[in-house]
């Protein structure tokens, strides 16, 4: 019964954000986190959202999946008001959210248990799950013996088991050093090419927002507007190789050239 | 510009000067077990129950050569032979079923409203920061002090024993569960959300789990303190019970009965003790 919840079909949705804005009041505080974003994602595009830290592209990304409701403005996912988590819609975390109490198969088929879907059924996704990331062999495992690239390798087979039609990425490689970071970026290239959903995905890495993204949205500081939206036309799939392309070179410094002043201003603000 | 360049100067590293050379640094190889081994765990437990039957020689031979006086202390082996005629009889039965429905009176009162209230205070934070500095005042006050106004309102029986032991080992419980729940990575309720888990299964599946590390404790903590206020009210005010009996067999200078009865009370608290930790094992096993 609830398994019908879960939608099979792999047809990817598409995002629109209208005008949306976002404040904080804490303590008698008013930060203003967003100004207003008015931008749409078109389905099956993997969107990559870059900015300087603290500019509240964590909290774009809770607004689109409707952790958190903005204070002007709306997002909409194929027309419908977004109200909060939809089944149709994952997100793969920056810190370690494993559940470390669980094998890292009971780990991958923790979303499936709890939309009730049968056993056997639970048991047969979450391993072509596992061996799509990479973790044949590690199934019986326990996140405490995995380092941090696996963890977020569970993670994100967590999310994708779901059969997610949007998946939404905050700065999930964060915390990773930058081999193992560039290495991953790979890795979901080659997944998110098979599956080709919806992906949103915030990074400050300017190397894998370019090597990830069909689109990159940049964003300005804190109060953030979208300061512009860069088609990225590179060939699919990617690999390694995209590296030696002269384009992405010409990306990267547009991107660096577009982000230098936030940064400058952003750090100043810090200093003060 | 010659085809021939000079070979490049890089640095072949060779072997250190002969000064370094070979110097033989002898390296006793440890004799100890290393942690972990079975040899290693066959050494702490040895050494453990060597102690143990140390204490209870040293006990014995005190007792016996007359240093302890025996209406203090009877020969170890004297209440061992004794126990079995303790626990066979049907007072000691009585005894025992009244202190363990006391004891299992306040802990099913105790432990799930103590939990309950330390999740309801980590949720809403304006509460807990409100009733928090009363629950760790409550630490602080010996409860037992109560236990004359709580006779002239409740009479003398096992109500006022499991009233109190309950208020006792709802305290910790509860305070642990707070610091639990306020400790808990704001991740995992996002993780929550994100996967539309329901109340049961959030707290069930994702927070109680990952709070168990101070949940655990928590218990076992209400648990001892509940016994210790059992005991200690029999003490006062029963007429049957484990504590009861060890007060009434050392009034009558039964040293023997006084001291198996103590026996029994430390076992059941070591039982109980072991259970919880080892139910806290089982639900993460990631642990050790």
């Amino acid at each position: 019964m609830a398994t019908d919840q879960i939608p099979e079909a792999q047809t990817s949705l598409g995002v629109s954000l209208h005008g949306i804005g976002m404040v904080f009041e804490a303590g008698g505080k008013r930060t203003e986190a967003i100004r207003s974003v008015s931008a749409t994602m078109p389905p099956g595009r993997f969107v990559t959202v870059i900015g300087p830290s603290g500019c509240g592209k964590s909290t774009l990304l809770d607004l689109v999946f409707g952790l958190q409701m903005p204070t002007t403005g709306y997002v909409t996912i194929d027309g419908e008001p977004v109200t909060g988590p939809r089944r149709d819609m994952s997100m793969v975390f920056q810190e370690d959210s494993t559940l470390h109490w669980r094998t890292v198969q009971d780990n991958v088929a923790f979303g499936l248990e709890v939309a009730g879907v049968r056993k056997s059924e639970r048991r047969r996704r979450a391993e072509a799950m596992i061996k799509l990331v990479g973790l044949s062999g590690f199934e019986d495992y326990r996140p405490r013996q995995l380092s941090g690239g696996m963890k977020q390798r569970v993670a994100i087979a967590r999310s994708l088991v779901m059969e997610p039609r949007i998946l939404l990425m905050d700065e999930p490689f964060g915390a990773l050093d930058q081999q193992t970071r560039w290495r991953l970026g790979g890795e979901l290239t080659r997944i998110w090419e098979e599956t080709r959903n919806s992906v949103l995905f915030v990074t400050h890495d300017i190397h894998e927002a370019i090597r990830l993204s069909d689109v990159v949205w940049v964003m300005s500081e804190r109060p953030s507007v979208l300061k512009t939206e860069m088609i990225v036309d590179l060939p699919r799939p990617r690999t390694d190789e995209v590296l030696s392309d002269p384009r992405f070179t010409q990306y990267a410094a547009q991107l660096w050239e577009l982000l230098l002043p936030e940064i400058d201003t952003t750090s100043e603000a810090v200093s003060r | 510009m010659t085809s021939k360049a000079p070979p490049a100067k890089t640095q072949v590293p060779t072997a250190p000067p002969s000064s370094f050379t070979e110097v033989h640094i002898p390296r006793a190889r440890s004799r100890r077990p290393r942690p972990g081994t079975k040899a290693y765990r066959v050494a702490v437990h040895g050494t453990q129950l060597t102690l143990l039957a140390a204490l209870f020689g040293l006990i014995e031979l005190a007792a016996r050569t007359g240093h302890v006086s025996k209406f203090v202390l009877p020969a170890p082996s004297e209440i061992a032979r004794k126990l079995p005629h303790v626990v066979a009889s049907s007072q000691f039965g009585g005894d025992l079923r009244q202190s363990a429905i006391e004891l299992g009176l306040a802990c099913i009162i105790a432990l799930p409203i103590g939990v309950i209230v330390g999740l309801a205070l980590g949720r809403w934070s304006l509460a807990g920061r409100v009733l928090e500095p009363f629950l760790s005042t409550l630490y602080a006050v010996p409860l037992l002090v109560f236990y004359p106004i709580l006779l002239v309102m409740m009479g003398l029986g096992w109500t006022p024993i499991v009233v109190i032991s309950a208020a006792a080992a709802f305290v910790p419980v509860s305070m642990n569960t707070l610091t639990g729940a306020k400790t808990l990575s704001p991740t995992f309720r996002k993780l929550a959300r994100s996967l539309n888990c329901n109340r049961r299964q959030t707290y069930l599946k994702i927070l109680l789990p990952a709070m168990v590390p101070l949940l655990v404790p928590g218990i076992q903590i209400g648990l001892i303190v509940a016994l210790v206020y059992t005991i200690a009210m029999e003490f006062l005010v029963a007429v049957q019970g484990l504590g009861f009996r060890i007060s009434y067999s050392y009034t009558l200078f039964q040293m023997v009965a006084t001291w198996a009865g103590i026996v029994i009370v430390v076992i059941i608290s070591i039982v109980l003790s072991t259970a919880i930790t080892a139910t806290g094992r089982r639900v993460r096993q990631d642990l050790d």
